[in-house]
């Protein structure tokens, strides 16, 4: 048997991917084992859980695969400086002494983390992206775009797959890039980098685009018909210090960068508004050149920019290509998947059969929480748990039922997902037609920002009955808006309703999963890849003739999601979570033996979650 | 569960732990003993109290060492501690030496030669070039089986470099290597708390 172990660390998001004769047999990120947020550690849980899952020693993989290189990264660096020097000590003294006493010598670093002594390989970056997107697709040959913060020297490319083969032809260069550009406004409205883009995201609804022009004209050039960007490094400090922005940035935006946790003004929701605005017109302009340059009519795509679901879903709905497909963990997790997938197909030169459902197996390449097992029982037990176990049906229908009675219901089960999104195995879910979830949901479960949307989850058949006809969505990758016969027109006092005023308005049959904007981040559910949340829906449709519910990841603010049975029992005790499933038990909070947090505790133990 | 890999790496873990100790506890112990032992029968000044109180010392990190190491456990992370801040200010220094004095007139010079890299705002003398979508050069290591060496490493890294044309950054790099290959034994090495003080 071949086996391939592909790595990615030591920027964020560091995980690890095991392929057995080309079989993606397991995947999983290092935060859910650590507990650390975006760990950037060497994956040794992400790794250990691998080759367990396999079977295997470490002695035993045969290729050990890293998702860029390098050599090629320190030039960069060295580049960087040579340029901006002497501006630019303070990054140099920052980077310099990990590079030099570890990243640098990554094949020996590699080798000590792992205990073996062999030779590792190494992909580059936008390659392992564009692996991760192609060899798992449905498509025998597709167009390939590939767009995040920066690689190497790459910070976007532009490729094509065909059969076991890919070429990247184009590429935009650091410091030149879509990724970095988003990451400085993510920064400069308080949010972190690399993990709070998403908010920014999901706060450009509530704003208008009034900066859009300022932006264009002064921060970046955007070429329209390729989608080439040109920063002005006037006004950024990301190839010189340790911050995105500068002085001349807060001039040009009314003042300094907002300080995290304090009140979100118009202005940060106006910013976002503008450059998520400029983003997506940006994607489909490299979607528009990828199609002249490739001529394919499918395109996959990968990179953390991928990510953002509202600009892939505009993409989807502008039909430039008819179907597209992302991987679900787009980010730099997702490389260590297609390190090890370039090794298998291009370097071992192994043929590849694309399969029509895709070869992720619905994504669920994590550890699993069986149906029963002792091990979790005992745990269980341990943290004073008191469940009843049911057979799959009638824990689907009661689950239905506390759904429908406006009850929270967390469920940790089956293989754990890979990539950024809760997909069902561990979820959050709750009623989509409840008025007061989506606040209720933010503050006392999630404890949140009130503003944050919630995920539907609908059932792959009744799709097009609730929101505007899109491809199939089974990994949470595209936004889609409710459809116009399920609104509720505004009332006359509402239409002059702006900002965080519009989250007390009722927006639709299903308000809480319905945005601002009437967009929605939906996921399809099927049986074939997920037949356990495909029953409950059913079930919950038959009660209340709506099939979609409210599909939230099970965790807190800033806390990688649950993993195991503990973490998911812990969350559920911290939380005003209702009911909690774990394998094919069913826990009512109200019969549980150990109490619920106080509200100190509770604060205790959020802050051991930084935010994003 | 844990697993088989995560077993073996919490016992190399342990293994480096013991290594430390036991370095630390016999150098330390080694310097103190000789030096209690030498004060004591060569009778220098101080009273012989004072020497036999560094022979005892030195005997018994000496007899910690070997018989459990792991009790100088927190003394030895305080001495890591301790030199790696040493170390790391030196570094620093050091690193900052080359960068006026190497790097800043490397790129002074190259700067002039290629005017037109990206990294300039668009109202300095240095006009920002759109680059736009430039052809992709995939740049993959692809290695022979056997194992990983440093001395691969280095050559890779000066190769590497030759070929793409810089060769007149081939000086500092090979400065930067070997800092960099002190720093990265002194991480793995049981004798980092010493090489950072020599430094």
């Amino acid at each position: 048997m071949n086996t391939i172990l592909g790595i990615s660390a030591y920027y964020h998001d560091s995980a690890a991917a095991l392929l057995q004769d080309g079989v993606i047999v397991a995947a999983a990120q290092e935060e859910r084992f650590s507990r650390v947020k975006g760990d950037a550690r060497f994956p040794h849980n992400a790794v250990g859980f691998c080759l367990e899952e396999g079977g295997l020693d470490i002695a035993d993989v045969d290729h050990v695969v890293f998702y860029e290189n390098p050599l090629e990264k320190f030039d960069r660096l060295l580049q960087c400086y040579l340029h901006t020097s002497p501006g630019s000590l303070q990054s140099f003294l920052a980077a310099m002494p990990k590079w030099l006493s570890s990243n640098l010598w990554m094949e020996k670093e590699i080798c000590r983390e792992l205990g073996v002594s062999r030779r590792i390989q190494f992909c580059d970056h936008h390659l392992s992206h564009a692996a991760s997107a192609f060899f798992p697709s449905p498509f025998r040959d597709a167009a390939i775009v590939t767009i995040d913060g920066v690689g190497e020297w790459a910070t976007s490319t532009i490729g094509v797959g065909e059969d076991n083969t890919i070429t990247l032809r184009k590429e935009m260069r650091f410091p030149n890039s879509i990724g970095l550009l988003y990451s400085a406004f993510t920064a400069f409205t308080g949010f972190k980098i690399n993990s709070g883009e998403y908010k920014l995201m999901g706060l450009a609804p509530y704003g208008r685009p009034v900066y859009k022009e300022r932006i264009l004209r002064d921060v970046i050039s955007l070429d329209e018909s390729t989608g080439a960007v040109t920063l002005n490094q006037k006004y950024f400090n990301y190839t010189r210090g340790l911050t995105m922005t500068n002085e001349a940035f807060n001039d040009l935006f009314g003042g300094a960068p907002r300080t995290p946790e304090t009140d979100i003004t118009q202005r940060e929701m106006d910013i976002a508004a503008s450059i998520q605005e400029i983003v997506e017109d940006a994607i489909l302009a490299i979607a528009r050149h990828a199609l002249d340059l490739t001529l394919k009519d499918r395109l996959v795509m990968a990179g953390g920019v991928a990510l953002n679901v509202v600009a892939c879903g505009r993409l989807a709905r502008e039909g430039i290509f008819p179907s597209i497909w992302v991987q679900p963990a787009s980010g730099d997790a997702g490389g260590a998947l297609g390190a090890a997938l370039w090794h298998w197909h291009m370097v071992q030169g192994k043929p590849r059969t694309p399969n029509p459902d895709d070869d992720m197996r619905g994504s669920f390449l994590g550890p699993d929480i069986p149906p029963a097992s002792p091990e979790d029982d005992e745990m269980l037990t341990r943290l004073g748990a008191v469940w009843e176990t049911l057979e799959d049906e009638a824990l689907q229908a009661r689950i239905a039922e506390l759904l429908a009675d406006e009850r929270i219901v967390a469920v940790a089960r089956g293989r754990m997902e890979w990539g950024p999104r809760a997909l069902g195995a561990r979820s959050i879910l709750g009623d989509a037609r409840s008025p007061r979830m989506q606040a209720h949901m933010n503050l006392k479960i999630k404890f949140r920002e009130s503003f944050r949307p919630f995920a539907p989850m609908v059932l792959a058949e009744h799709q097009d009955e609730w929101f505007e006809p899109i491809q199939q969505n089974p990994y949470m990758l595209l936004v889609s808006p409710v459809r116009e016969e399920r609104r509720i027109p505004l009332e006359k006092e509402a239409e002059g309703l702006w900002g965080m005023d519009l989250l007390k308005v009722r927006r639709s049959q299903i308000p809480a999963v319905t945005h601002v904007d009437y967009s929605a981040r939906l996921q399809t559910v099927d049986a074939k890849r997920n037949p356990f949340t495909h029953g409950v829906i059913v079930r919950f449709m038959e009660l209340t003739g709506c099939p979609v519910i409210i599909n939230t990841s099970f965790n807190v603010r800033g806390e990688p999601i649950v993993c195991t049975c503990e973490d998911a029992y812990r969350c559920f005790m911290a939380t005003e979570i209702d009911a909690l499933v774990v394998g094919n038990r069913l826990m009512l909070r109200e019969e549980q033996k150990s109490r619920p947090m106080t509200a100190e505790e509770r604060a205790q133990w959020l802050k051991r979650y930084d935010l994003d | 569960m844990t697993s088989a890999y995560m077993k073996g790496y919490a016992d190399r873990q342990l293994v480096e732990r013991i290594r430390h100790c036991t370095a630390l506890g016999q150098v330390l112990g080694a310097i103190c003993a000789v030096y209690g032992a030498y004060g004591y029968f060569a009778g220098m000044d101080h009273s012989d109290g004072f020497y036999i109180t560094f022979w005892v010392l030195g005997s018994a990190l000496l007899l910690a060492a070997i018989a459990y190491p792991l009790c100088l456990d927190s003394a030895t992370r305080a001495v890591r501690n301790l030199t790696g801040k040493i170390g790391h200010f030196i570094f620093n220094a050091l690193l900052t030496i080359l960068y006026y004095l190497v790097l800043t007139p490397i790129g002074r010079l190259t700067g002039k030669a290629s005017p037109a890299l990206p990294f300039a705002a668009w109202d300095s003398p240095e006009k920002a070039v759109s680059y736009g979508w430039r052809d992709k050069t995939t740049r993959t290591l692809v290695q022979e089986s056997g194992e990983a060496h440093i001395g691969n490493i280095f050559y890779q890294i000066l190769r590497y470099f030759v070929q793409h044309g810089r060769w007149f950054l081939i000086p500092l790099i090979i400065v930067l290597l070997f800092l960099g290959l002190i720093l990265f034994f002194a991480q793995t090495s049981v004798l980092a708390p010493f090489i950072y003080t020599l430094f």
